[in-house]
């Protein structure tokens, strides 16, 4: 309790943390900013990295994506309203596209500037390309070859309207955000949105509107990333495989218009509680994953770590440094890392 | 002691815009040498012309730049070199890719240019296009790399921004010019 009222005083007097979110800005520094609904996002069963990576942001962030199903175009499109990923995988393509073989991947942001950028400018497109023709890339924790889930994550949020954070040296050593500038080959990249990015999410995605997940070990926000998205579109239940040779899931759901309100993943072991935030003092949904009969307990209310944010924050610098303490306030656990 | 206090302030301010905001895209943290030995020519100009061009739906900036300098490879001072860059606007939308290099009509630049396809377009994205800024002290070369996020080849993220500073004296670019060594690159 002392620790705790400890860390929590030193959250109060703590100035603006520099690992803190910041929102994306163009090259002339004027904010680029979502539009008020969720972006389409080109999502297929081909590119489970890819879903995995929108689902990401979805089960923290409230419709941060709705999923489109249509056939992917050849190359990025820039008109065509939908986020959509685009590997390049010839030396010739990709000269022909962007030249320079030195770039592993970018995103292509759309915005309208015929509206008046007051606040931020409104994106209205974003694709992400990646040079497979120069780089090697992989699903699987390799060594020697960049986590392509979690570069897509990160580009995923920047289309959403984030920065970078841990931007210093110390920072960007500890750093539990998957807005890092910095890049390395191999499995230790995270692929989940931290209590930062979320913090960020919240305070500038126009929605405002945060679901906060808390997860059992072996975190499901990744593991069940398809099962979410055919949970989504309704799909369920019914058997899929995740591509990482985990075997086969059962998944049951109900779905409202545009998330998941309740659902249980069965065969991973895992317990997950939805908190919402309209809804936070009456009803955390619990969900109990059961593996062949075990019922493993729920987790306590309680975020695994972190501050709870809400909807109504004004920003999450307010939240961390003033109302932080005065919620359910625990020092954010390091992921992955 | 005036002159150290004035670079000084300029390095922290621009490492002051390098921390606040940013969004990305990942690339091979080529370091100054690294830069022009891949580059084709490495040219000091200005910049003459921007044309935005639709390339099926993909907009591409044409910048026209009148060398001043010839610092490596094949150019004379005199000559004009097309540059295309990614992004632009053009009537209502504009595209934009972060870290990619800016240029603006009258701006003096040095620049490393790899031709690709027929055309030339800047190594490493803003890694390769400085400003010139004349400085009592000497010229200085500026770059604004905020838009970048470094993809490192091992397990040491910390020391990688370190090794782009955003300022550069042109002298340093010549002499690198001079014995450019041959890149090896290594690559995940």
């Amino acid at each position: 309790m002392l620790r705790r009222g400890v860390f929590c005083a030193a959250l109060l007097l703590a100035p603006r943390a520099s690992s803190a979110w910041t929102p994306a800005t163009s090259s002339n520094g004027q904010a680029i900013q979502r539009p008020a609904s969720a972006v389409p996002v080109l999502l297929s069963d081909a590119d489970l990295a890819w879903t995995r990576a929108a689902l990401a942001w979805s089960s923290v962030t409230r419709a941060a994506f709705a999923p489109v199903e249509a056939a992917a175009p050849a190359t990025p499109d820039p008109r065509d309203g939908v986020t959509s990923a685009h590997d390049v995988p010839t030396v010739t393509e990709w000269r022909a596209l962007v030249g320079d073989e030195s770039i592993v991947a970018f995103t292509l942001l759309t915005v309208d500037t015929a509206q008046p950028c007051t606040d931020a400018c409104l994106l209205v497109d974003a694709d992400v390309v990646v040079n497979t023709a120069a780089w090697r890339f992989s699903t699987n924790g390799a060594r020697d070859a960049f986590d392509r889930e979690a570069v897509l994550v990160h580009e995923l949020g920047h289309v959403l309207g984030l920065g970078h954070t841990c931007i210093g040296e110390a920072e960007a050593a500890a750093c539990a955000s998957v807005m890092a500038p910095v890049v390395t080959p191999g499995p230790g990249l995270l692929r989940l949105p931290g209590d930062d990015d979320t913090a960020g999410a919240a305070a500038w995605l126009p929605s405002g509107d945060v679901v906060r997940v808390s997860a059992a070990p072996g975190d499901p926000r990744v593991l069940s990333g398809l099962a979410r998205w055919r949970a989504w579109r309704g799909e369920t239940p019914g058997p899929w495989t995740d591509g990482r040779g985990l075997g086969p899931t059962r998944v049951s759901a109900t779905v409202d218009t545009d998330f998941v309100e309740a659902w249980s993943v069965t065969g991973h072991g895992v317990a997950l509680t939805f908190e919402r935030p309209e809804a936070m003092d009456a009803e955390a949904t619990s969900l109990n994953a059961a593996d062949a009969g075990t019922a493993v307990p729920a987790p306590a209310r309680e975020p695994a770590s972190g501050c709870f944010v809400g909807p109504w924050a004004p920003s999450p610098h307010f939240i961390v440094l003033l109302l932080g303490p005065l919620l359910v306030c625990r020092p954010a656990k390091r992921r992955l890392r | 002691m005036r002159l150290k206090l004035r670079t000084l302030v300029a390095l922290l301010l621009a490492l002051g815009l390098a921390s606040g905001t940013a969004s990305a895209t990942v690339v091979e943290p080529l370091t100054l040498d690294a830069l022009v030995a891949r580059a084709t020519v490495v040219v000091r100009a200005r910049v003459s012309r921007l044309d935005v061009i639709d390339t099926g739906g993909r907009y591409i900036t044409r910048v026209t730049l009148a060398v001043t300098e010839p610092i490596k490879g094949e150019a004379s001072t005199g000559q004009t070199l097309q540059v295309d860059t990614l992004g632009g606007t053009m009537g209502p939308l504009s595209q934009r890719v972060a870290g990619e290099a800016r240029f603006v009509e009258g701006e003096d630049v040095v620049v490393c240019l790899e031709a690709v396809a027929g055309r030339y377009v800047v190594v490493g994205m803003s890694l390769g296009k400085f400003t010139v800024e004349s400085l009592p002290a000497g010229v200085m070369l500026r770059r604004d790399i905020t838009g970048l996020e470094v993809a490192v080849a091992a397990q040491a993220p910390a020391p990688a921004r370190a090794m782009l500073p955003a300022e550069v004296p042109l002298t340093a670019l010549r002499d690198l010019s001079r014995g450019a060594p041959a890149l090896a690159p290594s690559r995940p």
